[in-house]
């Protein structure tokens, strides 16, 4: 076969297609990679961790505070049948003491209720005087 | 225009003006630089992208004593370089056969699968490795001197010319076996 010499080859140094207008939108697409790179190099930074750590932190936070807030022990307990509640009580076989004591710390409580029932509380004489003395009803008593 | 681009790079309050007057300049030449390299336009179009942003963040690196578009090429080689290497290790193909893949892309496009002769070049050179297919482009189709080649590359000017006439004997054989 007869040699073929790169000189005897028209020189061509576009040789392939590329779409239309191609280099009029690249500088943009360049730009806009540029700016994207600057918003990673931002977010990357540690004061921008920061204060994104803190503002999680903070949701948090809130989170645990309004939860609690919301959710206190009557509303837990409004969303449980009344049946089950009854029969929790009857099965736990509660006496007066015991639900006395629920209210430990919280005479105010113990106002609002009918104190009716408390003259058919049997209880020994030691019992009782430690529950006047518990809370603070010794003289209302006498 | 390299003076004046220079100029406006090297101070804060114009730089995305010089920027964008360097993008402007060379946008070209970088692209059908990478463009011969890696064949596909996608490939092409992602890799100059990336050539430009890495510019734009080194351009406080750039030491004026060399010329800015051999400055700009040696990243545009480099990243051609990677890339390939990357190809090859991702596919874990042999070169030969990134090559051939490459010779396909050659076929299936429009421009240069109606002209036999640049088609039979461009497929012998895809036969060369891929630094010395750099080199030979940068001398053949660009044009460039050696010792701007020698920039780029890193490469000393007695190797290089070495490399160029021992790529460009290959290929005179790879056209006539084709």
């Amino acid at each position: 076969m007869k040699p073929i010499k790169l000189d005897d080859i028209e020189k061509n140094s576009k040789p392939f297609s590329v779409p239309e207008g191609y280099f009029d939108d690249l500088p943009m697409k360049i730009q806009s990679r540029i700016q994207e790179e600057k918003k990673e190099v931002w977010i990357k930074r540690p004061v921008f961790r920061l204060a994104m750590a803190m503002a999680a932190m903070l949701v948090i936070v809130m989170s645990i505070v309004f939860m609690n807030q919301s959710a206190g022990p009557e509303d837990l307990l409004a969303d449980i049948p009344e049946e089950e509640l009854l029969a929790y009580v009857d099965m736990m076989q509660f006496d007066e003491t015991d639900i006395l004591s629920a209210f430990e710390g919280s005479i105010e409580t113990i106002e609002f209720f009918d104190m009716e029932g408390f003259e058919d509380l049997q209880l020994e004489d030691e019992a009782l005087d430690d529950l006047l003395i518990e809370y603070d009803l010794t003289d209302d008593y006498l | 225009m390299e003076e004046l681009i220079i100029q406006k790079i090297r101070e804060e309050e114009t730089r995305n003006y010089g920027f964008n007057l360097l993008v402007r300049e060379y946008q070209e030449r970088v692209y059908w630089h990478v463009r011969k390299m890696v064949i596909d336009h996608e490939d092409a179009d992602d890799l100059v992208q990336e050539i430009f942003v890495k510019v734009w963040k080194n351009l406080g690196s750039f030491r004026e004593d060399s010329k800015l578009y051999t400055w700009i090429y040696r990243i545009a080689t480099n990243e051609c370089l990677t890339f390939l290497k990357k190809k090859k290790r991702k596919y874990f193909v042999p070169i030969g056969d990134v090559s051939k893949e490459l010779s396909e892309k050659l076929d299936e496009d429009v421009a240069i699968s109606g002209d036999e002769v640049q088609l039979k070049l461009q497929k012998a050179l895809l036969k060369l490795p891929d630094k010395q297919r750099a080199v030979f482009n940068m001398k053949y189709f660009d044009e460039m001197k050696f010792s701007e080649i020698a920039e780029v590359t890193g490469t000393s000017v007695g190797a290089l010319k070495a490399s160029y006439h021992h790529a460009v004997k290959k290929i005179e054989e790879f056209i006539v076996d084709d």
